[in-house]
């Protein structure tokens, strides 16, 4: 065996190693700078995404009163759902709850529906998709104002049967060649709905004692 | 290999040999994110910042890397660059980082780095090196704007919207619209992205030609060439 080889080889590992330590300590400096900065952003734009579809009049710390029911999976909510509590000092005006529309026309589409203590939707929108660009994301409230039609609806409005898209026979018009992306979200709202008559007050009731308001 | 002159450098990258229109290479992002002229800037931005980044830092340790390391090193470096720069568009324009998603770390795949890494940087001085980076990036980013440019423009009807998204709050009236109520899918998905850039790609060819045929002409007669039989090449 030549006598060289194993030398070569660890000078080889050497220097690889040397220039895996110099750039993944680079990257990890960079992390460390942007951090906290990118942290703030993601926060930043949650809040901005649930302030949109919250209940009017809120202390505008919505993302500080979190809380977090099961799962259920009848409902569509696969994972525990962490959904936010609308308030003012102690009085709740409502719920933002995160759905995932899992029917879409190319993968999940996620959106955030707010609810008033009625069950009253207070707005949706959505936060993250891959829909058709030019068709489908007009669902996206810059792209369009379809999204704005759910707001003032609630499970009895419009009545049985009229949560679904004018296609299927219910009373929501469907955007323009984009069927399959309307019907995943009405289908997503209408069991958001229908999953809130099934929390009876919980969800509702003002912070436990002792918790910091 | 001689050192070729920076002019020589520069329009190497920006045209004779641009990465998007002669190369063909980095097409997978070029058609996927010039829907629209700000997709299309931001992406052209981290590319020219990691084609920079990667091709300094190559020049500068040529002497050190033998045959065997070359590669893998160059791959950790542009790695790490590209790493960087999607941390810091997290970190400084976060909804154009959210609207970009998964083309950032694919800039990693864009071969046009790993190209000008290996056929330029690692046998030539800083100087060159960085100017190449540049301007290979320029040329790549050129082809991206004007793309995205005429993608937005003819298959939505507007011009530069959601500038503010890179550029903050300054570019939020940028957007117009030009055709009011245009919407031309096909050019806004990826097939029309095909069409546009074999356009781009035909024009720049005509361009060519024309400038070659106008340089034949302004050379001075010369004298006929006598014809001769030819068993190699072309004839002309």
């Amino acid at each position: 065996m030549n006598a060289e080889l194993p030398r070569a080889m660890g000078r080889a590992a050497l220097g690889l190693a040397t220039f895996a330590l110099i750039t993944a300590g680079s990257v990890a400096l960079t992390r460390d700078l942007t951090a906290e900065r990118i942290a703030d952003n993601r926060q930043a734009s949650r809040h901005r995404e649930v302030a949109a579809v919250a209940p009017a009049g809120h202390d505008d710390r919505l993302l500080d009163h979190v809380l977090s029911r099961p799962a259920a999976p009848m409902f569509g909510f696969e994972a525990p759902i962490t959904l936010w509590q609308a308030r003012a000092g102690e009085r709740v005006l409502g719920v933002v709850v995160p759905v995932t529309a899992r029917q879409g026309y190319s993968g999940d589409i996620a959106m955030v529906v707010g609810l008033d203590t009625a069950g009253t939707i207070t707005g949706v929108r959505v936060t993250d998709h891959r829909e058709t660009p030019g068709l489908g994301d007009r669902i996206e409230a810059r792209k369009g104002d379809w999204i704005e039609q759910f707001t003032g609806h609630s499970l009895t409005s419009p009545p049985a049967g009229g949560w679904a898209v004018g296609q299927d026979g219910g009373g929501i018009d469907a955007l323009t060649g984009a069927t399959i992306t309307s019907r995943a979200v009405v289908a997503a709202v209408h069991r958001t709905l229908e999953w809130f008559e099934t929390q009876p007050g919980s969800l509702l009731a003002p912070p436990a004692t002792g918790e910091t308001p | 290999m001689t050192t070729p002159s920076l002019g020589e450098v520069s329009r190497h990258g920006l045209w004779s040999n641009n990465p998007a229109l002669v190369q063909l290479l980095g097409l997978c992002p070029l058609l996927a994110v010039s829907s629209s002229v700000v997709n299309a800037l931001g992406l052209a931005l981290a590319t020219l910042l990691v084609l920079l980044g990667s091709n300094v830092a190559v020049s500068l340790i040529r002497h050190q890397v033998s045959g065997t390391l070359r590669l893998p090193a160059f791959v950790m470096i542009i790695a790490a660059f590209v790493t960087c720069a999607e941390l810091l568009m997290a970190a400084y324009t976060f909804e154009l980082y959210r609207i970009l998603g998964i083309f950032i770390p694919l800039i990693v795949t864009n071969c046009a780095i790993l190209g000008r890494a290996e056929a330029f940087a690692s046998r030539q001085p800083l100087l060159p090196s960085a100017t190449d980076g540049l301007m290979t990036g320029l040329g790549f980013g050129a082809v991206l704007v004007l793309l995205g440019g005429l993608r937005e423009l003819f298959g939505q009807g507007t011009l530069f919207v959601d500038m503010d998204l890179l550029l903050g709050p300054a570019a939020a009236g940028w957007g117009i619209t030009v055709f009011p109520d245009l919407d031309f899918l096909f050019l806004v998905l990826p097939p029309g992205a095909f069409f546009a850039t074999g356009l781009l790609i035909a024009l720049k060819n005509l361009i060519d030609d024309r400038l070659e045929r106008r340089r034949q002409a302004r050379l001075p007669d010369r004298p006929r060439e006598t014809r001769r039989v030819r068993v190699t090449g072309t004839i002309r």
